[in-house]
């Protein structure tokens, strides 16, 4: 078993990684949040999702198109603006055919509304003779169905192995089973875990270390809570322990002690259909009340730290491929105030916002490039076109590989929630690169100013 | 509250479910209940997020004895103060 550092065509590669053939077609879905379908009927924490971030998250969809090649295909909810279209060409990206569902329904992933697309399903269909495989972000039941519709192979195992290996429960026993470093806790996965958990909460609540239980397919801040004093905790169990014997018996929670975190940081690996595992890259992670909002690089370690990262890379990719996975993997990772490093928090096994950024990572920036990838939160009066923003961000955006700028990664976001008429939210997710850190954070404020002052802002009091 | 409350006064009921609700924002939100009025939105106006809906419902089952049923939990249910209190009234009554 090797650990590799990807290099060259980061396509070619990954192709390779997921299908075992270089120059495969690759059919691919940009299904964000594919979480929502691993929790569905399990045990966890009760949440809502609001249908406004649903609908933004939904057009996340796009974001695969930087990552297809020219043989590829995109499955997405609706065309691109055409402008859009163009600016992604002349980063140097060489476009992927796009097919577009019949009805996109704001509230359904691309997936969803694939399947219930017998046009699409049979164009997919077409693509079976080409050697197509379908890549979606992550797979569950609704890819799979949609792979067998179309009788195009996946490029992922099956949604029962993707949906065991990203519960927050398997990754605390693989972190036991290969010794990594977890903060202290255990699993729930029955009332009587879950009392022993609480009862040794309690006794580090007592002591004045807070607490937090997670759902085991919790995603972007839901499910999850921090808890400080006992009487929220007993409110809590009682809470989950009525669910649980409703539900014979099942619980589907961790609970940890929470952590003096200085940053977070996040991972990703490859894990090839050999078995190999690939380091790809490591970030810092910006994250506000658990939900992420964007990535810094480099990430902020020393050399042992990067040694210890990949080391748990390695042994995380291992035993990920001994359970039948393969594909890209994220890795949520922490280091704290008093400078340990927490190599595993949790495996996302799926593609990661920076799964996306891969290719322009390779060929956009330099190796002593800075760079913040974020989302800017927009508040729009009406729906912004492509070029509008393209003029007003002029000077701004980088126009030329290794010159400081933003690059643009998804713009489907921006207008995913107008339509209704009256003032809606949106994000604009893009790449600040520059040559320091102070170089990104003026470049960073002067996007934000510019947004701010667009004419289809809304003003601000 | 008592069953029989519930049967013999349902306005009397909404009222104080409205109190417990509007109390409890105002604990979780260290803000003054009566600066908290029914039409208020969770979300933008209130800044609530996930964790605070997760919160509240475990606060919100703690005071009312009741059970809440989040498998049918809508996201219209958090819009407003308003569409909250009506939907632990509804709760509650269905836990009577």
């Amino acid at each position: 078993m090797h650990t590799h550092t990807l290099s060259g065509d980061v396509l070619a590669l990954l192709r390779t990684a997921l299908t075992g053939a270089a120059d495969r077609p690759l059919v691919l879905l940009g299904n964000f949040e594919v979480e929502d379908h691993w929790a569905k009927g399990e045990a966890g924490l009760p949440g809502i999702v609001m249908p406004a971030s649903r609908v933004i998250v939904n057009r996340m969809d796009e974001c695969a198109l930087l990552l297809a090649g020219p043989d590829d295909h995109v499955v997405l909810k609706a065309a691109p603006d055409e402008e859009y279209l163009r600016y992604l060409g002349g980063l140097g990206l060489a476009l992927p055919r796009i097919l577009t569902v019949a009805t996109g329904q704001p509230q359904r992933t691309v997936s969803e509304d694939a399947v219930a697309d017998p046009r699409l399903v049979a164009t997919l269909g077409g693509l079976v003779a080409t050697g197509a495989h379908l890549w979606p972000h992550g797979v569950s039941v609704v890819e799979e169905r949609l792979a067998e519709l179309a009788g195009l192979p996946l490029a992922a195992p099956t949604a029962a192995v993707c949906k065991r290996v990203n519960s927050k429960i398997y990754s605390r026993l693989l972190a036991d089973e290969v010794g990594l470093p977890q903060p202290e806790g255990t699993v729930c996965r029955d009332l009587d875990e879950l009392d022993r958990a609480i009862r040794r909460a309690g006794s580090w609540l007592d002591a004045g270390r807070p607490v937090v239980l997670k759902d085991a397919f919790g995603v972007s801040g839901r499910g999850i809570m921090v808890v400080r004093d006992t009487r929220r905790l007993a409110q809590l169990h009682a809470l989950i322990a009525r669910r649980a014997r409703r539900d014979a018996g099942r619980v589907g929670l961790v609970m940890e002690e929470w952590l003096p975190k200085r940053h977070d940081l996040n991972y990703q690996l490859t894990v090839d259909r050999a078995g190999d595992v690939h380091f790809d890259v490591i970030k810092e992670a910006i994250t506000s009340d658990g939900v992420h909002q964007g990535h810094r690089m480099p990430a902020p370690l020393t050399e042992p730290q990067h040694r210890q990262v990949r080391s748990a890379a390695a042994a995380i990719g291992r035993r990920l491929a001994a359970d039948g996975y393969f594909g890209v993997v994220g890795v949520d990772a922490l280091t704290t105030t008093d400078g340990r490093l927490y190599p595993m928090i949790e495996i996302n096994a799926r593609n990661n916002m920076s799964t996306y950024q891969e290719r322009l990572r390779r060929t956009w920036f330099g190796p002593d490039t800075v760079a913040l990838a974020r989302q800017y939160p927009l508040r729009l009066t009406r729906a912004l076109p492509f070029g509008e923003l393209r003029a007003l961000l002029d000077g701004v955006l980088a126009d030329r590989p290794d010159r400081p700028g933003l690059v643009i990664n998804n713009f489907a976001t921006v207008n995913a929630a107008s339509g209704a008429g009256t003032d809606f939210g949106g994000r604009l997710y893009g790449v600040v690169a520059a040559d320091s850190a102070q170089q990104v954070a003026a470049l960073d404020r002067e996007v934000t100013e510019r947004l701010r002052n667009c004419s289809a802002t809304v003003a601000q009091s | 509250m008592s069953d029989a409350t519930i049967g013999a006064a349902p306005q009397a009921v909404a009222g104080d479910i409205t109190n417990v609700v509007v109390g409890a924002l105002g604990q979780m939100l260290s803000r003054d209940p009566a600066s908290i009025s029914t039409q208020l939105r969770l979300f933008e106006d209130l800044s609530f997020d996930s964790t605070s809906v997760l919160e509240l419902l475990i606060q919100l089952e703690a005071e009312l004895d009741v059970e809440f049923d989040t498998d049918t939990l809508e996201p219209a249910d958090f819009e407003t103060v308003g569409a909250l209190v009506a939907y632990v009234a509804g709760q509650v009554e269905e836990n009577a």
